[in-house]
């Protein structure tokens, strides 16, 4: 062994002495940055709770009137689409149909569009998503149709199979105002409504 | 600040759009919708309500039907193989005309069966028979005595069975009602060309004197849908096909109030509260005009207020009515192509 050899073994040897026992320290990786995009495809129920008329209702006189036997339990679904502002806030749009029967087995259907500001909460392969939505919506029974808005606040749990797919629940309140002048002004009612569903979410 | 101000717009234009072209609001309708009728005459055209002032019977389609509590019981047909054609109550009975073609009958009913009498039997069952009205205590009958020609009847529920006139009108007669003075025969045909065909009026004081067409100042170019007297005004009331209604003491001069493009027909006096109200069916619901007001009030078939009661029928808007009874339980019925409906002031529902 010539000189060269015993100082690159001994070089070896003090970088070992001076790296041992020191920890390796794990950095969180946030999965999504400004630009990603996700799309996600939902279905499940939706459930009419009640309505409020600010002015109480014309026959009853009542502000609070539930839903209860007037309108069924109903189906929904949606598509949204969204995209990442930095790594949690998304902004996005979507578009949901759903629909129920009145007594008279009159379909009442309501298709909101509306645009989505989400924070995203991630732990572990899990996400948990808060969502304020608000837009315009389609609210029609029988032949009355009214052309309205929506608000819409909701939240979910995902879990994320891998990096494009997750799977979760979700669910969202909606308030439905319908709003008139006029003659009709004590028709004024806002429509409250529970949507719980499932989702498949896929990033990109 | 540009965004800003679209942002706005935006918004502004959105609750500007926000619009329902066809009132009422939908989740009033959604409030208000009755539940779906499993009565005997869900779906079944109404064409008569009758009481006796007990029990309330209906003709639908051909068959007479007697309330019991929340359904609707049938009357058998006096005889196999005859349709009710007819229906109509006076003096708490309930009369009505089995026709099959070839013959018709009137019958009144005892209990829950059709029985004859001697004096109804006078009437000729080979003829054609038609109950169209009644008024003072008094049923009136057209009997067809051959083709294009009609006699008409008055009875009064016990003995008296009086052809009113002896001579025969031409053309067919819809509607009858008294006023204690004079009888007031309607005829109406859908064509307006003159002639034997056209609107009329006739009134008749009970002499001997041959029919006269009387109409005053009515305009007969338009059909005639229905005739009634209140006797708390003393006032005729006649609706027409064309969406008036006339009102006149004598039968001679007519004012009229305008419903627009509606076919008016069936009438009732209803009274609630004090104030008596003219209820009038037509081809899309039913009016109610407030009695005590001058000039007098109409309200719509979509929204109507008597007394400080407020609701909003939607669905009878779209039906046909044939038939309205005001009946002695502060509501009445409307009889329609698709059911009947009830009403008592704060709720519309389907019997």
């Amino acid at each position: 062994m010539n000189t060269k050899h015993i100082f690159i073994v001994l070089t070896m040897m003090l970088i070992a002495f001076t790296t041992y026992g020191e920890e390796v320290k794990e950095q969180f990786l946030e999965p999504y940055s400004r630009g990603s995009q996700t799309f996600s495809i939902n279905a499940g129920f939706i459930i009419p709770l009640f309505s409020l008329f600010t002015g109480g209702h014309p026959v009853t006189d009542k502000v609070y009137v539930p839903f209860k036997e007037q309108l069924s339990l109903g189906g929904t679904g949606s598509l949204e689409w969204a995209t990442f502002l930095n790594n949690r806030w998304t902004l996005g749009v979507g578009l949901t149909g759903s629909f129920a029967f009145t007594q008279q087995e009159n379909t009442h259907s309501l298709i909101p569009i509306t645009a989505n500001l989400t924070y995203n909460y991630f732990f572990n392969s899990f996400e948990i998503p808060i969502l304020f939505g608000a837009g315009l919506a389609v609210n029609r029974v029988a032949e009355l149709v009214y052309f309205g808005t929506v608000v819409k606040v909701g939240t979910g749990l995902f879990w994320n199979m891998n990096a494009e797919w997750g799977l979760g629940i979700r669910t969202q309140y909606w308030i439905v105002p319908e709003i008139y002048f006029g003659e009709l002004s004590d028709h004024t009612a806002y429509g409250n409504f529970l949507d719980i569903g499932l989702s498949a979410k896929f990033h990109f | 600040m540009k965004k800003y101000f679209l942002l706005i717009m935006a918004t502004t234009l959105i609750l500007l759009l926000s619009c329902n072209s066809d009132g009422p609001g939908i989740f009033y309708k959604i409030s208000v919708e009755p539940p779906l009728s499993s009565s005997s005459l869900s779906n079944k055209a109404v064409y008569k309500v009758v009481s006796n002032g007990t029990d309330t019977y209906v003709l639908a389609g051909a068959v007479v039907y007697k309330e019991n509590g929340s359904d609707w019981d049938k009357i058998t047909a006096p005889t196999d193989g005859t349709q009710a054609v007819s229906l109509a109550a006076v003096e708490s009975q309930i009369y009505s005309v089995y026709a099959n073609g070839e013959s018709s009958t009137m019958y009144k009913l005892d209990g829950s069966n059709w029985s004859s009498n001697n004096t109804i039997k006078k009437l000729d069952s080979s003829n054609d028979l038609l109950l169209i009205g009644s008024g003072g205590n008094l049923l009136f009958i057209c009997e067809e005595i051959s083709i294009g020609n009609y006699d008409v009847w008055s009875y009064n529920g016990t003995d008296q069975l009086n052809k009113l006139n002896s001579s025969s009108l031409n053309i067919p007669i819809t509607s009858a009602t008294y006023n204690s003075k004079n009888y007031f025969i309607i005829s109406s045909n859908t064509t307006t060309t003159g002639g034997n065909n056209k609107p009329e009026i006739y009134i008749y004081d009970g002499s001997s004197l041959p029919w006269e067409a009387n109409h005053g100042d009515f305009s007969t170019d338009q059909a005639i849908g229905g005739i009634v007297y209140n006797s708390a005004d003393g006032l005729l009331y006649l609706s027409t096909k064309s969406g008036n209604i006339y009102s006149s003491s004598t039968g001679e001069n007519w004012t009229n109030v305008s419903l627009g493009d509606k076919e008016l027909g069936a009438m009732d006096i209803f009274h609630i509260s004090g104030t008596n109200f003219l209820l009038i069916g037509s081809d899309g619901g039913f009016y109610e005009m407030d009695l005590s007001k001058t000039p007098k009030l109409i309200v719509t078939p979509t929204s109507s207020t008597i007394g400080e009661t407020e609701y909003i029928s939607v669905d009878l808007n779209k039906e046909f009515v044939h038939s309205i009874l005001a009946d002695s339980s502060d509501g009445f019925y409307i009889g329609t192509n698709n059911g009947l409906w009830y009403s008592n002031l704060k709720e519309l529902d389907l019997k």
